[in-house]
């Protein structure tokens, strides 16, 4: 079925609005995606007839609550190509996800010295719980550098290895550069020298199809709200094995079986990992998401947007006061700039919103990659499944502008 | 605060005629210091006010004579540009005012700096069409009539959505009711000022009664 962007965005009701006047060009799913109806309708569904608290309630909405939130694992699984759906535990979202590998696994399995390997263009979520380990345990974080077009070379990844390394976390999608990381190949290769490995599904999820199992990952965090789930949803891969070496890191609620004055009886996996009463509606709103992302198909989603990035860098190349950020031939429709003439990407941002048009502004949660590449902030234009490329050209006519006012 | 370039306070006049809406929305976000703004409606009421001065010399416009029915007649002297400039300055500053009391009164939440910055941005809009004005009153005096036409539609337009945008009214028939009742305070303003301090335009008589 050819992916039809009109009926896509008919199914968004935000994307009609007006913004400034203007309609609205929502250019910043990389931050948070817009939600379609569909999963609308789940939300106000669930809390309008459906809710209650799951699992240890005998009554006839608990069941039906722990039903629809139950039958979310299977659809990420499903989605994430897992063939078990074990191996899916229910959080908030990626950071919670990462924290839990940090806290559950690598507290665990690591001790002073061992070494992770980091791409220095990870986000912030995929950095700083690693620095709790660096901090409190002595772990070593051992930054692989992109090259100048915004590539990370597996090769490099890794070179970087050593005797020490025990876990190599990188992103699959760069949320900054659009860079797409071979992990397959680095995963592969960690798996023969038994080094583990954490993919970070955040943005790449998003936009391409993704099969957890042919990656070889041992962990991928995804991100409810970026797949036009509702935020405060989301959920982490973890491979059976994996999963066996954990402790939970968060006590209460669903994760036990037994509490007694002396001892406690953990449930089982994956609700060992979910601790208290968890985002119910917003699951089940993921998982709505999911199904509907599925329906459209992800390869005719990741088509549509590779012809959108296609006229984007384009039209973006015209601009010879624009720079803009990775180069990379795998780049996905995700683009950081900066004006010459030092304007600042606030100002930059904010005038295209006078204009309609949303993007981001900042660091973007890297602060090691805008180190890396000697700028204190970008603005990012990020593109997702329902903008169009007379959304690009808005883009363009919205940062014509700013180059005249801050030339 | 937004820093524009000399290439891009053009642009933002520009954007002032062909869409005022963006280009007060853009003067709103700037956040420009309340003295920047006083000092660019004085600039606006020096250049203004000079540039009226210099036009009624080189066009030799006669003086505006009042014949009264007792056959006394009252010629009304004109301000020289320096007085001219104050007039300017003080009415833009008046009118800030007024369109900031005004509007938060009938429900708008414009700040103070947003309003000056407005007016700020829009006197020198202004003052660039009557510059060009002036120089094709001497030029060409047809001309000088379509830019008078223009300016006037350029005003009203800029300041209708200037006062929709700073005051987040989201309905310019609203902000057209706000700037009717601005032009109202200030008209009274000044009718009580002259009366009070004597100030305006000054006119000798001749005859006798």
């Amino acid at each position: 079925m050819p992916f039809d962007v009109a009926a896509v965005r008919a199914d968004f009701p935000i994307l009609s609005r007006e913004v400034n006047g203007k309609p609205l060009v929502y250019l910043d799913s990389g931050a948070s995606a817009q939600k379609p109806q569909v999963v609308i309708d789940a939300v106000t569904r669930a809390y309008g007839e459906e809710y209650a608290n799951v699992h240890r309630g005998l009554h006839h909405l608990s069941n039906l609550a722990t039903e629809k939130y139950e039958g979310v694992r299977a659809t990420i699984a499903r989605f994430l190509g897992a063939s078990d759906e074990n191996t899916i535990v229910l959080n908030s979202g990626t950071t919670e996800g990462i924290n839990m590998v940090a806290y559950g696994w690598a507290m665990e399995n690591l001790r002073a010295g061992d070494e992770i390997v980091l791409s220095v263009m990870e986000h912030h979520a995929n950095i700083v719980p690693w620095h709790f380990l660096r901090e409190r345990m002595g772990v070593k974080l051992v930054w692989v550098d992109v090259d100048a077009r915004g590539d990370l070379d597996p090769q490099r990844v890794l070179d970087a290895v050593t005797e020490r390394t025990k876990l190599i976390a990188v992103t699959q999608l760069s949320n900054v550069l659009g860079t797409v990381v071979d992990v397959k190949t680095i995963c592969h290769a960690a798996r023969e020298k038994g080094i583990a490995t954490l993919v970070d599904g955040s943005q790449g999820a998003v936009h391409m199809p993704v099969d957890v199992e042919d990656i070889g990952c041992d962990f991928y965090p995804i991100t409810g709200h970026k797949l036009y789930g509702p935020s405060g949803s989301g959920a982490i891969y973890v491979r059976a094995e994996r999963m066996a070496e954990m402790r939970p890191f968060m006590g209460g609620g669903d994760m036990i079986r037994e509490v007694h004055k002396d001892r406690v009886i953990y449930n089982a996996p994956p609700m060992m990992f979910e601790a208290g009463t968890p985002g119910i509606v917003q699951t089940i709103g993921f998982g709505v998401a999911l199904e509907y992302l599925m329906g459209l198909g992800m390869e005719n989603i990741a088509a549509h947007e590779r012809a959108v990035r296609d006229y984007a860098r384009d039209r973006l190349d015209g601009l010879n006061w624009l720079n803009v950020q990775g180069t990379s031939a795998t780049k996905a429709a995700i683009f950081s700039f900066t004006l010459e003439g030092a304007a600042h990407a606030h100002d930059i941002s904010t005038v295209l919103d006078k204009k309609g048009v949303a993007v981001r502004a900042g660091q973007h949660c890297t602060g090691p990659l805008m180190t890396h590449l000697g700028l204190t902030a970008t603005c990012r234009a990020s593109f997702a499944m329902y903008n169009t490329t007379e959304e690009v050209d808005a883009l363009i006519e919205a940062l014509e502008l700013c180059h005249k006012l801050f030339a | 605060m937004m820093q524009f370039s000399a290439q891009g306070m053009t642009e933002l006049t520009k954007l002032v005629v062909r869409d005022p809406s963006t280009a007060f929305a853009i003067v709103k976000a700037a956040r420009l210091p309340v003295p920047a703004s006083v000092m660019m409606i004085a600039l606006a009421g020096v250049i203004g006010g000079f540039t009226v001065g210099v036009l009624d010399v080189l066009t030799g416009t006669p003086d505006v004579v009042l014949e009264f029915d007792d056959g006394r007649t009252a010629t009304v002297e004109r301000a020289g540009p320096i007085l001219q400039a104050i007039y300017a300055t003080a009415t833009a500053l008046a009118l800030a005012l007024a369109l900031l009391w005004v509007g938060r009164r009938l429900g708008g939440g414009g700040s103070a700096p947003e309003v000056l910055a407005a007016v700020a941005v829009l006197q020198l809009v202004m003052t660039v069409i009557l510059v060009a004005q002036a120089i094709s009153a001497v030029l060409l005096p047809m001309l000088s009539l379509i830019l008078m036409i223009f300016g006037l539609y350029v005003f009203l337009r800029g300041l209708a959505h200037a006062v929709n945008v700073v005051h987040e009214l989201h309905n310019l028939a609203r902000s057209a009711g706000v700037i009717c009742l601005s032009f109202l305070g200030v008209i009274i303003g000044v009718m009580i000022a002259m009366a009070v301090f004597g100030l305006g335009p000054q006119a000798t008589m001749l005859g006798e009664l």
